[in-house]
C-alpha cells in the first residue's frame, strides 16, 4: 500500500464497493484553506482502461469545476491512462485547487471574475469555503 | 518405459532419418553409436563410419557426448541432425554444454547489463524446472491458435535445414529477430551457409506432431515475470506479463493488457502507421512505443482479432481515398478509378464490385443525378404513384415501412459528424464528441454541430 496523501481521504462505500467518499482538504496558501471538500467518485465497469468518474459534493468557487461539482481535468478525460490510480487522480484535483486555470475553464463566469478581478474572485472563493466547506 | 521420448534424427543429404525411443537419461554419446550402426546397416557399400566421425546438432550447438537427453531441452519427436563432422573448428566447443534456449532465457531488447542485478531467478539456471524453462518464449501458433509457450530454433539461412551451429549466441532480440546478425558454419553435405536464421516452434502438448516443424511467429512483448514487477493497471504481480516496447518498459500483466486491447478496439483508438499497420502504444501513453508485431492483439482471442482486422483494413482502405460499399450486410471495399474521360457528372458514382449497389460516393445514398440531397437522405419519395404502381403492393409496403422506420430512427438517434457527415449517436458523457471514423477524427460539439471550442466547453460542456 502506497503512503496515505496528507489531506486527502477515500472511503469505499459499504454497499457498492466501486463507490468512494473522498475527502480532500483545501491546500495551504489556497484560497480554500481550512476548507474540508466532500468529493464522490466511482469506478465504472471498464476501469482501469476508463477514467474514474469525480464529482465535488461541497460547493466551490472555482474556474474548474462548475456548479454542479464536474471537474475540467485532462486526466478525467481524453489524458487518462491505465497506470494513473484513484490517488494520482485526487492529487491532481488537490494540485487544481493550489492551482486554478481561468485559461480552461468550465464555470465561464467565475473564470471571468478570476481573470478581470483575481482579488475579488479569491476572496469570493474564501467566503464560499467558509460557508460551505467548513460547517463540519 | 518411464521416461522415454522418441527422437527423429535426420542424418542423409536428402533427408533420410531414423527414428529412436531413448530413455531421458541417454548420452549424446549413445545416440552416436545408435546412429552410426543404423547408418553402416542401411549402407552396406559404403565405408563404415564411426561414432567420432559424427556430430549431432540440435538447435544451433553440437551437443557434447556426456550431455544427457533430459538437459537437451528436447520433445517427444523432437528433430536432431547426426552430420559427418567437416574440420575441428575451435570455436564450436565454446557453449556446447549448453543448448540455445538456456542460453537465451533472459533475451532483451536491448543490452541491460545494467540491470542484470535484478535478475532473480534467471542468474542460476539450475534452479529453474524444465517446464519454467520452456515457458521463456511465447508464440502465437496458427495451428493451435492459441498463444502458448515456443522453443528457440536456429537453421541455416541458405539451405534451411537446422545443421546449422552458432558461432556465438544471440544476446538480444535484435540478434534473434534480424536476418544476419549472428553467423554460424552450416554442416548440410556440401551446403556452405555462414548465416544463422533464428525461428520458433510451438511448445505447447496439444501441438499435433505431424506440424512439428511449422515455424511460428514469436511475441517477444510477453515474457514471464521473473522480476515480479507489478502490473501498471491492476497493481497484482502475476506470472506472464507484456513489456512495452517505450523507453520505461512499462509492464501490464497478460489479463490487463487483453482488457486494454479489447477496450481500444471497441473505442476503435488503435492508431494506424503505415509502417506498422493498426497498432497500440504503451498504456501509460508514452512516445515512440507502437507495438511492432501485431500478432501480439490475437491475445484478443479469435472473434476480436478478426474484428481488429476488419477495422484495420477499413482504416487502411479509408486512408488510401477507398469507400465501403454503404448497403447493409455487404460494406466491401472498393477503389475508385478516377478517369478524366468520364462525364463529371458521373465521377462520384461508384457501382459495389461486390453487391453490385450503385451508390453515390459523396452523400454515400443510392446514386443520382446532380446535386446531393442535403441532409434530407432519410425523405425516400417512396410513395411516389410511379414507384408504387410498378410492384406488389403488400411487399412495397414491407419495405416502404422497414426503410422508413430504421431511417427515421437513424435520423431520430444521430447527427452528422459537421466534417465527414456520418451519423453518430452520443451514448451519454458530455457534449465533446469526437469522431472515430478513419481520417476524420473531427472534434465537435453536439449541441452547436462545429467545430468544438473554448465556449462550447464552458457554456454547455454537460449540457
Amino acid at each position: 500500500m502506497a503512503e496515505p496523501v496528507p489531506g486527502i481521504s477515500a472511503i469505499p462505500d459499504e454497499s457498492n464497493a466501486r463507490y468512494f467518499h473522498v475527502v480532500v482538504a483545501g491546500p495551504e496558501g489556497s484560497p480554500f484553506e481550512g476548507g474540508v471538500f466532500k468529493l464522490e467518485l466511482f469506478l465504472p465497469e471498464e476501469y482501469p482502461m476508463s477514467a474514474p468518474k469525480v464529482r465535488f459534493m461541497t460547493k466551490i468557487y472555482h474556474p474548474n469545476i462548475d456548479k454542479l461539482g464536474r471537474i475540467c481535468l485532462d486526466i478525467l478525460k481524453d489524458k487518462w491512462s491505465p497506470a494513473l490510480q484513484i490517488r494520482t487522480v485526487l492529487l491532481s484535483i488537490q494540485a487544481l485547487l493550489s492551482a486554478p486555470n481561468p485559461d480552461d475553464p468550465l464555470a465561464n463566469d467565475v473564470a471571468e471574475q478570476w481573470k478581470i478581478n483575481e482579488g475579488e474572485a479569491i476572496k469570493t472563493a474564501r467566503e464560499w469555503t467558509r460557508l460551505y466547506a467548513m460547517s463540519g | 518405459m518411464q521416461n522415454m521420448i522418441e527422437i527423429n534424427i535426420k542424418y542423409g543429404r536428402n533427408g533420410e532419418s531414423l527414428a529412436l525411443q531413448l530413455s531421458s537419461e541417454c548420452t549424446i554419446e549413445e545416440i552416436k553409436r545408435r546412429v552410426v550402426s543404423q547408418i553402416n546397416r542401411v549402407r552396406k557399400t559404403e565405408a563404415s563410419l564411426n561414432p567420432e566421425d559424427i556430430a549431432i546438432i540440435f538447435a544451433g550447438k553440437e551437443l557434447n557426448d556426456s550431455l544427457q537427453i533430459k538437459h537437451c531441452d528436447l520433445g517427444n519427436n523432437s528433430v536432431i541432425h547426426a552430420v559427418k563432422i567437416k574440420h575441428k573448428s575451435s570455436t564450436k566447443d565454446a557453449n556446447a554444454s549448453t543448448t540455445l534456449s538456456e542460453a537465451v532465457v533472459n533475451l532483451s531488447f536491448v543490452d541491460e547489463k545494467s540491470d542484470l542485478k535484478i535478475g532473480r531467478k534467471t542468474n542460476d539456471n539450475h534452479l529453474l524446472t524444465s517446464a519454467e524453462r520452456k515457458s521463456f518464449f511465447f508464440v502465437y501458433c496458427s495451428c493451435c491458435k492459441n498463444i502458448d509457450s515456443g522453443k528457440l530454433r536456429v537453421r541455416c539461412a541458405k539451405c534451411k535445414e537446422d545443421t546449422l551451429t552458432v558461432d556465438k549466441d544471440p544476446t538480444c532480440w535484435e540478434d534473434v529477430l534480424t536476418a544476419g546478425k549472428i553467423n554460424g558454419t552450416c554442416h548440410n553435405g556440401f551446403c556452405d551457409g555462414s548465416v544463422a536464421e533464428f525461428y520458433f516452434k510451438c511448445a505447447s502438448k496439444n501441438h499435433p506432431p505431424l506440424e512439428s516443424n511449422t515455424s511460428v511467429v514469436v511475441l517477444y512483448l510477453i515474457r514471464y515475470n521473473n522480476r515480479e514487477v507489478t502490473c501498471l493497471a491492476c497493481a497484482d504481480v502475476n506470472d506472464i506479463v507484456v513489456v512495452f516496447p517505450c523507453s520505461h518498459k512499462h509492464v501490464i500483466c497478460i489479463n490487463c493488457f487483453k482488457i486494454y486491447c479489447l477496450s481500444k478496439l471497441n473505442d476503435r483508438q488503435f492508431i494506424i502507421d503505415s509502417n506498422i499497420g493498426y497498432t497500440l502504444s504503451c498504456a501509460v501513453g508514452c512516445e515512440n512505443s507502437l507495438i511492432k508485431e501485431t500478432h501480439h492483439f490475437r491475445i484478443m482471442g479469435e472473434e476480436a482479432y478478426k474484428k481488429y482486422q476488419r477495422f484495420a483494413a477499413e482504416e487502411c482502405l479509408l486512408q488510401s481515398d477507398g469507400v465501403i460499399c454503404p448497403q447493409p450486410n455487404c460494406g466491401a471495399g472498393i477503389f475508385v478509378e478516377f478517369d478524366d474521360d468520364i462525364d463529371p457528372d458521373l465521377c462520384n458514382r461508384v457501382v459495389c464490385s461486390a453487391c453490385n449497389y450503385v451508390f453515390c460516393r459523396t452523400c454515400m445514398q443510392g446514386y443520382h443525378i446532380g446535386n446531393c440531397e442535403s441532409n434530407e437522405i432519410l425523405s425516400l419519395d417512396i410513395t411516389s404513384p410511379s414507384f408504387s404502381q410498378t410492384i406488389d403492393s403488400k411487399s412495397a409496403n414491407n419495405s416502404k415501412w422497414e426503410n422508413e422506420l430504421s431511417l427515421k430512427t437513424i435520423k431520430g438517434t444521430t447527427k452528422p459528424c459537421p466534417k465527414c457527415r456520418t451519423p453518430v449517436e452520443r451514448d451519454g458523457g458530455c457534449m465533446h464528441m469526437r469522431c472515430t471514423r478513419s481520417g476524420c477524427g473531427f472534434n465537435w460539439c453536439w449541441i452547436c454541430q462545429s467545430e468544438w471550442t473554448r465556449n462550447c466547453m464552458a457554456d454547455h460542456w454537460f449540457n
